[in-house]
């Protein structure tokens, strides 16, 4: 399947770029995660990052479909 | 809207303005603002300016839940924030929160607990850009390219 993703923060500092559209067969956030950053992501990123899915935060186990927008989300720093 | 993201510097009268409009004419007794400002110091290094970047559609949801969620838990006439986005200079305003109510205590409440919220919740990411060394992302672990 087809996935759009964006990237910020150190997310788009590793894969060197905004965002980017990627074929994949992950079935979820956690695998897609692996997929793209494989040893280069600390442990259990689902333990210090958070994950959107089509504009929404989403749970790490969710199963991804066609066409769905990917956001890997490092620990908020506004303010 | 009762969350935004600006690009452009902050004015913090048209924000006041802009929180009284959104509380019924007449109800509030006073409002509580926080500007956080871009200081020249962090974790003992220097300063020299920084970065915010948001993932615009998803801030401004969260954001706009977080106010929500303020005039909910406290009694309040109106919450709103602003936060900027964009390379700034030292001493510009980064982000601005406002409560408005009838009673102080509601209004400092409000502000801070909202102001804590958007820190912890909304995706916004601070780099910042120090004296003696490359620029580095805030709060975040590194990951290797």
């Amino acid at each position: 399947m087809t996935l759009h993703l964006l990237h910020f923060s150190v997310f788009r500092d590793a894969r060197g770029c905004d965002a980017e559209r990627v074929e994949t067969d992950a079935p979820t956030p956690l695998a897609l995660c692996a997929e793209l950053f494989g040893a280069a992501v600390p442990a259990q990123p689902e333990a210090w990052a958070r994950v959107a899915v089509n504009d929404a935060f989403a749970g790490w186990d969710v199963r991804l479909a066609e066409g769905d927008t990917v956001v890997f989300l490092a620990p908020s720093a506004g303010g | 809207m009762t969350f935004l993201l600006s690009a452009e510097p902050l004015d913090a009268a048209a924000c006041r303005a802009a929180l009284v409009a959104l509380a019924p004419p007449g109800a509030a007794g006073g409002v509580v603002a926080f500007e956080g400002l871009v200081r020249n110091h962090a974790e003992g290094r220097s300063v020299e300016s920084l970065e915010y970047h948001a993932y615009d559609a998803l801030a401004l949801s969260e954001g706009s839940r977080v106010m929500d969620e303020a005039r909910e838990r406290f009694a309040v006439e109106a919450v709103c924030a602003v936060h900027r986005t964009g390379h700034l200079a030292l001493g510009e305003t980064a982000v601005w929160v406002g409560a408005a109510a009838a009673h102080r205590q509601a209004a400092f409440d409000a502000c801070r607990w909202a102001l804590d919220e958007v820190k912890a919740r909304v995706p916004i990411w601070k780099r910042e850009h120090y004296a003696d060394g490359p620029a580095e992302w805030v709060a975040v672990p590194r990951i290797a390219p």
